[in-house]
């Protein structure tokens, strides 16, 4: 049967009508109002399938001349003898419960893939960082710190030699790479806050507050826990993370609305912060046993520096670490087996 | 009754009285839907590869669903050089996220440089964008380049700025005419006929009618806060050491006042982050196209603005609360609202225009302005 169709040649917006047949060795016949007509060899010419009740568009001649018609489901039958990949896209297209249940997959596929493929990733990607560039990342990291958040320590150097005994105890333990101590000053809102990080390669930062509220053994159990953050190169597999997650949510967000956008970045990140403050938790009751120390300082060092803070609910989703009350439960329960 | 779009007409002679013609948008949220579905969901099962084929998917169905004088539009862009425009993106932005989150100090270099590389990213998006956009087998035509780009898109912004927003309507005014007039169908380029006065009332506008009152209101809660503060002379005796003086001067200013002074103040910022920069874009875009032309046709462009607000908070809503599964149906309906509200006059009609030799067009420049919603959209 014939369809008609308008074909433009390119050359102007000017369109000629046509009558427009498909043979049944797939050439289309292409035949003008003054009887003048042209065959088309199946392979001589271009058609994609429309996305939904559109014109249908063929293109020959190397895609320059143009021949569109209306919508008409007979001519796409006839078109697209034996494309069966590009039918089942279609039909994909077409159908709610089909393209619903390969939304669905999706969305357990991206599970899994939150679940355990950029944690392996990272674990994969983490031993090609060079050391020098984790060097440079700490350096940098620590000026911006410096710059913008932390101030040279007021304690006296004795403070920061007590610091360098305590970290000292776990030479001997062979999980525990040569790392060393850095006192400084924090202030929040004029406040002298307790806290300690992990800075790559190889360094422990302690505020001034957290030295003078927490007793040696304390600041021992606080130190094992930073200790355990470089052993499992944290910071590197965040950084490796962070960047893919970030990458990835443009990819997969795009357009949308940067709200929700920002909401699930801020999600995943969280949870694979608190899984690693728990390993950390984890590796400083071990080698705090190993050097014959109570792993039980951890938690009263961490009850210490919580003191006149509160925790919400919604902390336990969004806070980079797991609630207070969770972790001294778990470092009891870890230090008692 | 409203006829048919999608049957294709013949050519007609030109008229003797300038005729309207407008846009129409035949697409459905029930036909779109299921197409929406199967391009996230292959996106995503392919980890963002099948993401190339789906942007030429979803750009096919809201061309070839929009119709002017019987015939539709057509996207014709490659998805392989979409693909390969995005590996490269990516690539470059795992790059940036890695550096900047290990050397922090480069993050503003890196920064720096992409204000140089924004004129690049911009023209070739354009170009890109127009030349894969097609009607009657005529594609459209940018011919921009990085000089005329950086003069009106950075240049412009700077000095805006550097005028405290004076010149803000000027900046906008020079933009627009530099993309439009840089825009063509085939040989015919598009014609520019707004002045800065007609930007001048937008900004005017925001700031009279929005602004001001805005401020005027966080000024009157401030005053009825502080007051009392300072009769009593509690700020004298505040110690930023002693965190009782300190909580007791807050408690004063939020028992008269602070609460709602911190809540126009977050609206405030909220308003200046997102809701007024999204007014004012689809403003500059009705007065961009409601004066312009191309051949013998006067564009018009006559959107509601309440219609606009209406539609835009209600779809912000419906995303929030579906958690992005609305997204195809606010799409349709924001599309259609903008679409059907322009179309052109004229005494012409659509088969004189001139068509010319094609050239490759980067898809790069494309991927990187989508990414990020630069704002160099051509105003629709």
């Amino acid at each position: 049967m014939g369809y008609t169709a308008y074909l433009f040649d390119g050359q102007s917006s000017q369109g000629t009508p046509v009558e427009l047949k498909v043979e049944p060795d797939g050439a289309i016949s292409i035949t003008d109002s003054s009887g003048a007509s042209e065959r088309i060899a199946k392979g001589n010419y271009r058609f994609l399938l429309p996305v939904g009740a559109t014109p249908i568009r063929i293109r020959f001649k190397n895609d320059e001349l143009l021949l569109e018609t209306r919508y008409d489901p007979r001519l796409i039958e006839e078109l697209t003898v034996g494309a069966n990949g590009a039918k089942a896209l279609v039909k994909a297209e077409s159908s709610v419960p089909l393209s619903l249940t390969i939304f669905l997959t999706a969305g357990i596929f991206s599970l899994i893939l939150y679940l355990y493929g950029l944690p392996v990733f990272a674990s994969i990607a983490r031993p090609f960082i060079p050391h020098s560039v984790k060097e440079i990342a700490g350096e940098q990291i620590l000026l911006v710190l410096d710059t913008l958040l932390l101030s040279p320590s007021k304690l006296p150097n004795s403070e920061g030699e007590r610091a360098a005994h305590l970290i000292h105890a776990f030479d001997n333990d062979p999980k525990v790479s040569p790392a060393k101590t850095l006192v400084r000053g924090l202030k929040i809102s004029g406040v002298d806050i307790p806290n300690a990080f992990a800075v790559l390669p190889s360094s422990v930062v302690l505020t001034d507050s957290l030295l003078k509220k927490l007793s040696d053994d304390e600041v021992q159990g606080v130190i094992a826990h930073e200790l355990g953050h470089l052993y499992y190169d944290h910071g590197t597999q965040m950084l490796l993370r962070s960047s893919i997650v970030s990458v990835l949510s443009l990819a997969l967000f795009g357009a949308d609305p940067s709200v929700i956008q920002g909401f699930a970045v801020a999600l995943i990140e969280a949870r694979y912060s608190q899984e690693q403050e728990s390993a950390a938790d984890a590796f400083a009751v071990e080698i705090l046993k190993s050097i014959k120390k109570d792993p039980k300082v951890l938690a009263t060092a961490l009850s210490k520096i919580s003191e006149g803070t509160s925790e919400s609910e919604l902390d336990r989703y969004l806070s980079s670490h797991p609630l207070t009350a969770d972790r001294i439960s778990r470092i009891n329960a870890l230090a008692d087996r | 009754m409203t006829e048919d779009p999608r049957i294709l007409r013949a050519p007609s002679p030109s008229p003797s009285e300038p005729l309207e013609y407008k846009f129409q948008f035949t697409g459905s949220i029930s036909e779109y839907f299921p197409i929406w579905l199967a391009n996230v969901a292959l996106t995503v099962l392919t980890l963002g590869i099948y993401g190339a084929w789906a942007k030429v998917r979803r750009e096919q169905y809201f061309h070839s669903h929009t119709f002017l004088a019987g015939h539709s539009f057509e996207y014709t862009a490659n998805p392989i050089n979409i693909l390969k425009g995005r590996l490269l993106l990516f690539g470059l932005l795992f790059l940036f996220f890695f550096i900047n989150g290990a050397v922090p100090v480069l993050g503003p270099i890196i920064l720096i440089l992409a204000v140089i590389a924004f004129p690049w990213i911009a023209t070739q998006a354009l170009k890109f964008r127009a030349r894969y956009t097609s009607y009657r087998n005529i594609p459209f035509h940018f011919y921009g380049t990085y000089g005329r780009s950086f003069k009106y898109l950075i240049l412009t912004r700077l000095i805006g700025t550097l005028t405290l927003g004076l010149l803000f309507p000027w900046g906008k005014h020079r933009e627009r005419k530099y993309i439009v007039t840089s825009l063509s169908y085939g040989k015919e380029r598009f014609g520019f006929h707004a002045t800065v006065w007609e930007y001048a009332k937008i900004y005017l506008g925001v700031l009279v009618l929005f602004f001001i009152p805005l401020l005027l209101l966080f000024g009157v809660f401030i005053f009825n806060a502080l007051l009392p503060l300072l009769s009593s002379g509690i700020l004298n005796g505040v110690n930023p050491e002693n965190q009782e003086s300190v909580k007791e001067a807050v408690r004063i200013f939020m028992d008269n006042g602070g609460l709602a002074v911190f809540g126009i103040g977050v609206f405030v910022l909220i308003s200046a982050q997102i809701i007024v920069p999204f007014l004012i874009k689809f403003l500059v875009a009705r007065v961009t196209w409601d004066n312009a032309s191309i051949g013998p046709f006067l564009i018009s462009y006559k959107a509601s603005l309440f219609n606009f607000l209406w539609i835009g908070a209600t779809n912000l809503i419906l995303r929030v609360f579906s958690f992005g599964l609305a997204s195809p149906y606010c799409a349709i309906r924001m599309y259609r609202f903008k679409i059907e509200a322009m179309s052109f006059f004229g005494e012409g009609d659509f088969s004189r225009f001139i068509g010319q030799g094609a050239d490759e067009t980067r898809a790069f420049g494309e991927e990187l302005s989508s990414a990020y919603d630069l704002d160099i959209d051509l105003g629709f």
